[in-house]
């Protein structure tokens, strides 16, 4: 079997359609929508369009599971002993059986809601982060960074079935929750354990992590103001092991996210 | 048949959408629906309102039918800015299913859609469906119309009756609308800060 499988060649049907990141932030209308005021772009049932908005986010954490599962098991596969400890790849495979299980109940949460498999587009960023060839490195890319996003998404979620008084939402995103919260956990730990005597390469692999955040901040996707439909799941990222700085700096690398993405998004809508 | 219909704006720069295209489906969607040739069209696209936001607004005066669509009701969720044609045929006639109850069809006396609650424009978004499904030829995604609804208008074994019963009404009129509402109201047991008033609208006032 191969080894550091590319984005390219993940499994899917022909439900499936890729789409990529830049695509996206380079979107013309993003300028023409920065202009008006719309509200806040929290995701919250009161607000306009919410149940098309809910259907659209449930079907990109969908495939943000699929993704999260095949990171996880490629980790257990594409190292050597000597690279990552068999405890490691063990934790790995366990969390394998709670992405599983995710996709299998965003499967059915999609159902609930209408919304079929491959009916929105996906983008394979998050996998994208479980292909760096240390191990360290995609366990900050994964199991910190992918993961502590979908604490914030879950936890959004979890919030919008409370708000709007969907019991089969509300539990269902509770219980992921609970999963994200223990593999941010492992991560943190990994991290430490394999880094204590090598300051150098926990520096690297946090520096990879701030890239990723910043990648998974997704132009203001995610943040603390009105702006940002999926808001930072401050106690709960603490619950999960990171320290309030961490927290801060995840605040403030989604913030350089979307002034980064309108500047982006005015250049390529001004005139040449 | 053919309809006298406007489209606005006449060539799109911000989506990949043919307006010719879009017009020919308007065409069609309204000769299906049943709008009468001398009742003319004017529909006008937020093409800056990419998907998910998919909202629409009617408007009808004796004659003429008016229709305001956010960009994102046209839009392939599967392709950024890509028209997807069965979807925007099912927006549309939908849109004008609305537009002929406004007209002839027992809702004259509604007030226009930018006042009306959420919950009743919820109710009226089922009944319009609802009429497609039956009609048949339309592409019809029933659990996603359900969970908009629920959204709106509770998640209970009262709402979903009446649901069942709207979805299936021959006929209805604004006042039965009121009445729906009411019993749907009354049955919401959810705290009185989250059940459904009206919202801002994605439509530029």
């Amino acid at each position: 079997m191969k080894k550091n499988l590319p984005p390219s060649e993940l499994a899917r049907d022909s439900r499936f359609v890729r789409s990529t990141i830049m695509d996206a932030i380079m979107d013309p209308r993003n300028q023409a929508l920065a202009e008006r005021d719309l509200g806040s772009a929290k995701l919250q049932p009161g607000r306009p369009a919410a149940a098309d908005r809910a259907r659209n986010l449930m079907h990109g954490i969908f495939t943000g599971e699929i993704q999260a599962l095949e990171g996880a098991g490629r980790t257990t596969f594409d190292f050597d002993d000597d690279e990552a400890p068999f405890a490691l790849k063990l934790d790995m495979a366990r969390q394998c059986w709670d992405e599983s299980r995710h996709v299998e109940i965003s499967v059915k949460l999609g159902e609930w809601m209408g919304t079929e498999i491959g009916e929105y587009n996906e983008a394979t960023f998050l996998y994208e982060a479980a292909c760096a060839t240390d191990p360290i490195l995609r366990l900050c890319g994964v199991n910190r960074a992918l993961e502590g996003l979908a604490i914030d998404v879950f936890n959004t979620m979890r919030e919008f079935g409370d708000i709007s008084g969907d019991p089969v939402l509300e539990f269902c995103e509770d219980w992921m929750l609970a999963d994200e919260v223990t593999h941010v956990k492992m991560g943190s730990d990994w991290l430490r354990r394999l880094t204590e005597n090598d300051p150098e390469r926990r520096e690297r692999a946090l520096e990879f992590q701030r890239g990723v955040d910043k990648l998974f901040s997704l132009g203001g996707f995610r943040g603390e103001t009105d702006e940002n439909p999926i808001q930072l799941a401050r106690k709960l990222r603490a619950m999960a092991g990171f320290s309030t700085d961490e927290i801060d700096e995840i605040s403030e690398i989604s913030v350089q996210a979307q002034e980064d993405a309108r500047a982006m998004s005015a250049g390529a809508s001004a005139p040449s | 048949m053919s309809h006298a219909i406007s489209l606005t704006p006449e060539a799109f720069t911000l989506v990949k959408f043919d307006a010719a295209e879009l017009l020919a489906i308007a065409e069609d969607a309204a000769t299906a629906v049943g709008v009468p040739d001398d009742v003319s069209i004017a529909i006008d696209v937020d093409e800056a309102l990419p998907g998910p936001l998919i909202a629409s607004a009617a408007e009808a005066v004796p004659g003429k039918l008016s229709f305001w669509f956010s960009g994102g009701s046209f839009e392939d969720p599967k392709r950024l800015a890509m028209l997807q044609p069965e979807m925007s045929r099912t927006e549309l006639a939908a849109a004008f299913l609305r537009g002929r109850d406004r007209l002839d069809g027992g809702f004259e006396d509604a007030p226009p859609d930018g006042e009306i609650s959420e919950r009743q424009r919820a109710i009226w978004d089922v009944y319009a469906e609802g009429r497609l499904a039956q009609q048949g030829g339309f592409l019809i995604n029933e659990p996603r119309r359900r969970y908009s609804y629920r959204l709106r208008c509770g998640f209970s074994d009262v709402a979903d009756a009446e649901y069942d019963r709207v979805w299936k009404a021959p006929s209805l009129s604004w006042t039965e609308l009121e009445e729906i509402e009411g019993r749907l109201a009354g049955a919401d047991t959810r705290p009185e800060a989250r059940k459904p008033l009206r919202h801002e609208s994605l439509r530029p006032s």
